[in-house]
């Protein structure tokens, strides 16, 4: 079952496990690229029809799910929650702090990240940090079913509501084989010594990638999905990068004040000594093109991944060369601007 | 027997009297720098607050803006734990953390108070969508001042109480001013229930120179009401006190003193004491017990 299944089978766990249980989305008959399709029809009535008016529905979201009600929000592209972002700040974990406890309220917002197939500038920004930095909200960046089922697992019993910024390309990605379930905040997606990578949401896969690739050269890499944003396991990357002594930060766009640039901070203070400067990379510029061969140079991809590995561990120019071309036979596979052969957009 | 204030309501005169002694008593007290968190009295706007509590059941919730003094003393609140809690007293009703703009008291339902213009009206209307969907017989409150209606969010929020017909009371106290900005730089109308109108929602209005006998019918027509469908309740009222702070207002931003000294003759709270002797002596009364209680926070301190 692949993440999109995946999303799919645990929204309609929700809302078989409580008939308060409900789930809200502009557009909520279109299926949200396959994560809800047909859940309408099932639950009829606990699936509710959003106007277009994100901050009233945030807001709605935030308090009935304070009361008897437990609440999932789904917005087709992050963007979009900007304009409920006075909710999210004002009020999502405000309330119970006043209250002292005494009104939790547990709710989901599914907020998707666009890439390619012409997202251009307004629908391929993602907002992590700006999320994160919201006090009390749990944020999570779901990669592989597990982690979808993690936060639907979990977001139930927190106090506070939960934001899962999910990556349109994320919801092809099968688990893969490790332990993958076990309670977690960032976790190991590959175990190596000779560097560390520690990314996020599509990055994560973008890395895999060229894991595989230097596997098969006996350089092992350990690449570490941070995940959860509001608890980053930051014993776990320092463990990692007191092994590797290499670290590479992945983030997706590039903005100041970022994820991976908190990450790095914690480690530089925790007195970690690298064997050379970390290296930090993210999509280039500051907003993405719209047009699929521009929007090639936009996109972070596996090759400039494989040119700071090779820099950090100082490999020769043919080896690079050849790494480089392996990457760009494989990315070959499908045209850039999607995650795979059968995606034929329009989001 | 008074045309505007009649004797079969004097109850409720009680009431005000004693809303208008406490906010007295704080404003008075307020000069000492030891409540120490910005407060936005209602003094002049206190007439119809006695008038809520009759139609508001326990289990009820409401959602106020800034201005909170008004629902905490409406709904009954604990007075003595809201002064701790302009104190910043571990007694207070939020222990200390909200201060005067974020006052709530859960046992009233007074669920949630947010200093943020019309950011609490979208809580309000969480409550209210959660009592639909769990067909729980309960009305949810949502005030706010006419400052709050140039918010695009209130507007969404009207549109979802239509769609969803949510058992929920829009309460709009119109006091003219967002800060001190006239109504008639900031809209095209005075009339906030033309909002409604476009939002095929049913409105009502009073006055502070309405009967008392109408207030009263109209604001139990409307909780009453409200517990089936959404409605909206527009009342006109005129705020004495400085926007944010303890003194008179005669003149700040586009008020004068002619405007002031006009409306400050319509106080219906001032009308009231005119009328009744009793409430005369009461407002004495009570100021001095509210006082007192100021006292004892501003001794403790200083024993600290």
């Amino acid at each position: 079952m692949n993440h999109q299944e995946t999303i799919r089978r645990c929204t309609v766990d929700f809302l078989q496990s409580s008939i308060n249980n409900i789930l809200m989305c502009e557009g909520i008959n279109d299926g949200f690229y396959g994560t809800i399709e047909g859940i309408p029809k099932l639950f009829s009535g606990q699936c509710y029809e959003l106007p277009c008016s994100e901050n009233a529905s945030v807001g709605l979201a935030l308090s009935a799910s304070a009361y008897e009600l437990t609440t999932i929000i789904c917005f087709q592209r992050v963007e979009f929650a900007l304009l409920a972002i006075e909710q999210f700040v004002n009020n999502a974990a405000k309330n119970n702090f006043l209250a002292g406890g005494n009104r939790p309220n547990p709710c989901l917002f599914r907020l998707v990240i666009g890439r390619g197939w012409g997202q251009g500038p307004s629908h391929s920004q993602s907002f992590e940090s700006m999320f994160a930095q919201i006090s009390g909200l749990n944020v999570f960046m779901p990669v592989f079913p597990s982690d979808s089922r993690y936060i639907y697992k979990n977001f139930v019993k927190y106090s506070a509501p939960t934001i899962s910024l999910e990556h349109r390309w994320t919801h092809y990605a099968q688990d893969i084989n490790h332990d993958m379930d076990a309670g977690k905040k960032s976790y190991r997606v590959s175990i190596g010594s000779s560097l560390t990578i520690l990314g996020t949401s599509y990055n994560v896969l973008l890395g895999l990638k060229v894991v595989e690739l230097y596997r098969k050269r006996n350089i092992g890499l350990e690449l570490i999905n941070i995940f959860n944003l509001s608890e980053i396991d930051h014993e776990l990357i320092k463990a990692s990068v007191l092994k590797t002594r290499n670290v590479i930060a992945l983030d997706l766009d590039d903005r100041r004040f970022s994820v991976v640039s908190d990450v790095l901070c914690k480690l530089y203070m925790s007195g970690v000594e690298l064997a050379s400067p970390p290296i930090r990379l993210a999509n280039k510029g500051i907003y993405s093109p719209s047009s699929a061969e521009l929007a090639k140079g936009y996109y972070l991809n596996c090759c400039d991944l494989i040119l700071a590995v090779c820099k950090i561990l100082g490999m020769s120019d043919g080896e690079k060369d050849e790494l480089i071309s392996e990457a760009e036979e494989i990315e070959k596979s499908c045209r850039s601007d999607v995650p795979n052969k059968e995606f034929s957009g329009p989001f | 027997m008074s045309e505007l204030f009649p004797t079969r309501y004097i109850n409720e005169y009680k009431r005000c009297i004693e809303f208008r002694a406490l906010q007295l008593a704080i404003a008075k007290r307020y000069e000492n720098q030891e409540m120490r968190c910005p407060i936005h009295l209602s003094i002049g706007q206190e007439y119809w607050l006695p008038l809520v509590k009759s139609g508001f059941r326990l289990g009820d919730r409401c959602f106020s803006s800034h201005r909170s003094h008004s629902m905490y003393m409406a709904l009954g609140g604990n007075i003595e734990r809201m002064i701790g809690e302009l104190y910043g007293s571990p007694n207070g009703s939020l222990r200390g953390y909200g201060g005067s703009m974020h006052l709530k008291d859960l046992e009233v339902g007074l669920e949630v108070s947010v200093p943020i213009v019309a950011s609490s009206i979208p809580l309000a209307i969480g409550s209210a969508f959660a009592a639909m969907h769990v067909r729980k017989d309960l009305l949810t409150i949502a005030y706010f001042g006419d400052g709050a209606c140039e918010e695009g969010v209130f507007h969404e929020c009207l549109n979802l109480a239509s769609l969803y017909n949510l058992p929920i009371l829009f309460i709009c106290e119109n006091n003219r001013y967002s800060c001190n900005t006239h109504y008639r730089r900031r809209q095209v109308s005075g009339e906030m229930r033309r909002f409604a109108n476009a939002f095929e929602i049913e409105s009502y209005e009073i006055g502070e120179t309405d009967n008392y006998g109408k207030i009263e019918s109209s604001i139990s027509n409307a909780l009453k009401l409200a517990r089936n469908k959404p409605i909206f309740l527009e009342i006109k009222s005129y705020r004495l006190y400085e926007h944010c702070g303890h003194r008179v207002d005669k003149c700040s931003g586009d008020r004068t003193n002619e405007e002031f000294n006009y409306q400050s003759g319509k106080d219906p709270i001032l009308g009231m004491l005119r009328e009744y002797k009793e409430l005369r002596v009461k407002l004495e009364e009570l100021m001095v017990h509210y006082d007192n209680i100021c006292e004892k926070h501003e001794s403790n301190r200083k024993n600290k």
